[in-house]
């Protein structure tokens, strides 16, 4: 209690010791004038015997409190200034663990939002989506897992009997318009079952969610808003509940809105309205959304799904939770990275160990004087270890700075254009969630911490047995037999060995990543992605015929515009349409299977309806016979186009153009042209056997076709002008999902891109700390080593033997590293099988490059202590000390 | 001739516990005149002994006036302190007769 007590309030202490010594002075005095001395005789006298005071008291205070605590204030004020007075050193280490620190920061602060904290809803694990394993046998090509649609005459049904779900809901994505207003304005909708939003628990933030009466027809005539779309069309108001919106033509009204970071089923949802179990909509389906039961397990409700829908839905069915189906195509790839920046981080506590043991060899003599004037070596670890901690924590704070910068990066890496109409999602879902939280904040505190430890260990484990007074008596670079740089710093010769290891790890795993990429943007996707921009127009009169050649005529006579079309749906989106195909003459060919990397066989090839000039809009090649004419009209002839693969096949015959054959409907039609493939699913997505038709002799399904305009300039300055003219056109007319076809391409290979630049950025992180590392060491090894070289120099050594040997010092360890490191990505590559495209985790041209690269930087970094070897002086070394 | 380790505890306890009350000064004075001047205590010794003992809650410090009207630190051994005494005490009894005996043994 006491020594407590002296802790807190050491003046007090110190004043009775004041105190104390001064009654004893006097008390001595006393007694030497007694006996005889004089009064100044004695005062004298008594400073003499009783010695220095300040002894004394120093004793007295080591006694008195606790005295570690008051070391460990002491330890981190004397390793501050110890930082500071090498700043070379510390600025090296701290810029190192900074990067380490931080890059786990941002990766991490993805892994928190994505992967581990719960979705937005109430026992959010509960919540199950009903998965169907299409066989590849039945109907499809290709083995297919999706999410089941339930037909909504059977959820009434359903929803009785099954007993392990407590509820289901369904809802279907779709769009409506919002009129009444100045400009009519296109929104996404969900449709969902109204007992959906509260099964899904997440309160509202103004108003109500549906009522489980809202699914009658008739009552359904209310609608909830999503927190973005309140605030963009609505202002905000809170007092807009009981407002009434003209929705297709509809009046609903407002009851709700939900708060911000609600995003069912997906972020471009901006308002809900009840799933009315009407006629026409009992004819539809649903993707059911369900809670499990309380207790019942996922595979017990499973088996009671697959027995209750065994009529309705064939595959056999799971049932998987919310957040695994969302999180599930980017899973493999965050653990991918977490593992990467993992390493980064232990090449950079590798590298600041090194450096450490380094500098505490520097520091021998240091630590020599502070043994010989009575410090304990226990002492002495603890100051050593006082300096690493306070590194790791400078480090740890200079790495949550990057961080935030790390996560504005990702955040602009992975923005993406979710169009629902082109199936495309995000590229990483929950980004917006993604930040610096307390947790993350917790995890690079704790993180710091550790480093700490991990690279503080080295210098007291390296350094233990040299923690003696004997260093006094050594001379730097005393010579030993035979130059080995590191007989005597094997562990930094290990050190060195390892990271250079892991480095080329990290370095094959990115190189693998970007070349993949570069070959997948540089894939041809057979059209010209420059100048094009495409887009929707919604109009009550865009079924007539007459109107989108109305609009593209209008867009033709645009200034600067060169081709002009529409087509029913856009190159590189997953949505397939096919029809039965054979020739008209002869006998029917024998079935084809489909080509290596295909889905679809020749007798059934994917069907695109365009107009005459969308071809040329979006700059794919007729590479034989002829495009469509002005002649290709309703009523003529029938003709249509085939692509290089589908003529390659030989279904059609070695000379396909000309050739008649049955497609849609019961006559004939005329194959006149090869158009060169054009990737119609994705850049990586091999192309199928394809047929294109002119729309005027097959009128699409999709009545909102996707236009395309070819025209100089920045192809979306051009927005204003087209809306002008569809105004002119119908001013009901409203223009929604612009892209250019270079953001359309971009975006296809977001995910990829992302990937590789994060890996990239991580292996190159690795080889600079790596590059440091090997430069770090040799540097010290020559400068602990110069002695000797003089004496070498001195007996007739060239420049180029001392060159030699330094160099060929760290070309084995070098090797040993790269070698080492290509064995482990032999070992660890295959996890990013899938996230390659176009060559294999052994892709020999990437190993070869990557190892001479890592070999090139690491002779560069040799190259430079090498050379200031060579420039030692003779004289100069053989004088020193 | 230097003290042997640990037992400059009991040979302060054991002066307070018969002298009665003592300062730091009057200690050393009595310590150095019992041995008759072959050893000498310096206070770099005394100070923080005593600083332990009083820690240990075995003796007490008060401020008083000596004869002379000087002020000084008297120590006072407490009843912990009288208990641990006679442990001490014991246990060196037990040490010193265990090294005589050697050291007759071996002689």
């Amino acid at each position: 209690m006491r020594r407590l007590f002296n802790l807190v309030q050491p003046g007090r202490a110190e004043r009775e010791l004041a105190r104390e010594m001064a009654s004893h002075l006097a008390l001595l005095e006393d007694d030497y004038q007694r006996r005889g001395m004089t009064a100044d005789e004695a005062r004298f006298a008594a400073r003499r015997a009783i010695g220095g005071i300040e002894q004394a008291k120093e004793q007295q205070r080591d006694a008195r409190s606790f005295r570690w605590l008051e070391d460990a204030w002491r330890d981190a004020q004397h390793a501050w200034r110890m930082l500071r007075r090498s700043p070379g050193f510390t600025a090296v280490a701290v810029v190192t663990l900074a990067l380490g620190i931080g890059a786990n920061a941002a990766i991490f602060s993805i892994v928190n939002a994505v992967l581990l904290r719960p979705l937005p809803y109430a026992d959010a694990d509960r919540l199950v989506r009903i998965i169907e394993n299409v066989p590849a046998a039945s109907g499809s090509t290709v083995p297919t897992r999706r999410v089941i649609g339930l037909p909504l005459s059977d959820l009434t049904a359903f929803r009785s009997r099954v007993k392990t779900l407590s509820h289901v809901g369904v809802y279907v994505g779709s769009t409506v318009m919002l009129t009444g207003r100045a400009e009519t304005i296109r929104l996404e909708a969900t449709r969902v079952s109204p007992a959906l939003l509260s099964m899904l628990g997440t309160p509202p933030l103004v108003g109500r969610t549906f009522e489980p009466e809202e699914e009658a027809p008739g009552r359904d005539a209310v609608v909830v808003l999503s927190y973005a779309s309140w605030q963009r069309h609505f202002g905000g108001a809170r007092d807009l509940l009981g407002q009434s919106v003209t929705l297709d033509g509809r009046t609903y009204s407002i009851v709700g809105v939900m708060p911000r970071g609600f995003e069912f089923p997906d972020p471009q949802t901006q308002l809900w309205i009840p799933y009315a179990l009407t006629p026409a909509a009992l004819r539809s389906r649903g993707l059911p959304i369900a809670r499990l039961a309380d207790g019942v397990s996922l595979q017990t409700a499973a088996a009671e799904v697959n027995v209750i829908l065994r009529r309705s839905a064939p595959s056999p069915l799971e049932l998987e939770s919310v957040q695994e189906q969302l999180v599930a195509p980017v899973r493999a790839a965050l653990i991918v990275l977490t593992v990467a920046v993992g390493v980064v981080l232990l090449i950079a506590c590798v590298n600041v160990a090194n450096l450490v043991l380094a500098r505490t060899a520097a520091r021998r003599r240091e630590i020599a004087v502070r043994l010989a004037l009575g410090a304990g070596r226990g002492r002495i670890v603890r100051q050593l270890f006082a300096e690493n901690a306070l590194l790791a924590l400078v480090g740890g704070v200079a790495g949550i700075a990057l961080a935030f910068g790390g996560v504005r990066l990702l955040k602009i890496l992975g923005a993406s254009l979710p169009r629902r109409d082109l199936m495309l999602g995000v590229s990483i879902p929950r980004l917006d969630e993604i930040g610096i939280d307390a947790t993350v904040l917790a995890f690079t505190f704790g993180m710091s911490v550790l480093t700490g430890i991990v690279f503080g260990l080295a210098p007291a484990l390296g350094h233990w047995r040299s923690l003696s007074i004997t260093a006094l008596r050594e001379s730097a670079g005393s010579p030993v037999s035979g130059f080995n740089l590191f007989r005597r710093h094997r562990l930094q010769g290990l050190l060195i060995v390892s990271e250079i290891a892991m480095a080329m790890m990290l370095f094959v795993a990115g190189g693998l990543l970007m070349h993949s990429f570069v070959t997948l943007s540089s894939v041809d996707p057979g059209f010209d992605r420059s100048s094009v921009l495409t887009f929707q127009v919604f109009s009550p009169r865009a079924r007539t015929p007459r109107f989108e050649d109305d609009v593209v005529a209008r867009l033709q006579s645009l200034p600067g515009v060169r081709a002009a079309g529409y087509a029913e749906m856009l190159p590189l989106v997953r949505f397939r349409s096919g029809v039965g195909l054979r020739p008209a003459a002869g006998l029917p060919p024998s079935q084809l299977p489909p080509a290596p990397g295909t889905r679809l066989p020749p007798q059934s090839p994917d069907t695109r309806i365009v107009s005459r000039d969308f071809l040329s809009a979006m700059g794919m090649r007729v590479i034989g016979g002829r495009g469509f004419g002005e002649n290709d009209r309703a009523g003529q002839p029938t003709v249509l186009l085939i692509n290089r693969t589908l003529a390659r096949s030989g279904y059609l015959g070695q000379n396909p153009i000309g050739t008649m054959v049955y497609a849609a409907g019961s006559t004939p039609w005329q194959v006149i042209g090869i158009v060169d493939d054009v990737r119609q699913y994705g850049l990586d997505q091999e192309p199928d056997p394809q047929i294109f038709i002119d729309v005027r002799q097959l009128p699409s399904g999709n009545p909102n076709v996707y236009y395309a305009i070819r025209a100089g300039g920045d192809p979306m300055a051009r927005v204003a002008t087209i809306r002008g003219i569809l105004r002119q056109i119908d001013p009901s007319a409203t223009i929604d999902n612009v892209a250019t076809m270079e953001q359309l391409v971009s975006n296809s290979i977001s995910r990829p891109r992302l990937y590789a630049v994060l890996l990239g950025i991580f292996a190159g992180v690795a080889v600079t700390l790596a590059a440091v590392g090997i430069y770090g060491v040799l540097a010290y090894a020559v400068t602990q080593r110069t002695r000797e070289i003089g004496i070498r120099m001195a007996l007739g050594a060239e420049r180029s033997n001392v060159m030699g040997l330094v160099m060929g010092q760290s070309a084995s360890l070098v090797a040993l590293g790269i070698a080492l490191g290509l064995a482990g990505a032999a070992a660890v590559t295959r996890y990013l099988d899938t996230m390659l495209f176009g060559l294999t985790p052994r892709d020999p041209a990437t190993l070869i490059t990557v190892s001479l690269t890592l070999a090139a930087v690491a002779t560069l970094a040799s190259y430079v202590p090498a050379r200031r070897a060579t420039k030692v002086d003779p004289l100069v070394a053989l004088r020193q000390d | 001739m230097e003290l042997l380790q640990g037992t400059l505890d009991l040979i302060v306890l054991r002066a307070l516990s018969t002298m009665g009350p003592q300062h730091a000064y009057g200690l050393a004075a009595r310590l150095e005149q019992v041995a008759e001047h072959r050893f000498t205590l310096n206070q770099g010794t005394l100070y923080p002994a005593l600083v332990r003992l009083e820690q240990k809650g075995w003796i007490k410090g008060d401020w008083q006036t000596t004869e002379n009207n000087r002020e000084a630190k008297y120590y006072t051994i407490t009843k912990t302190g009288t208990r641990a005494l006679d442990r001490q005490t014991a246990r060196w009894r037990r040490l010193a007769g265990l090294v005589d005996k050697l050291l007759l043994n071996e002689s």
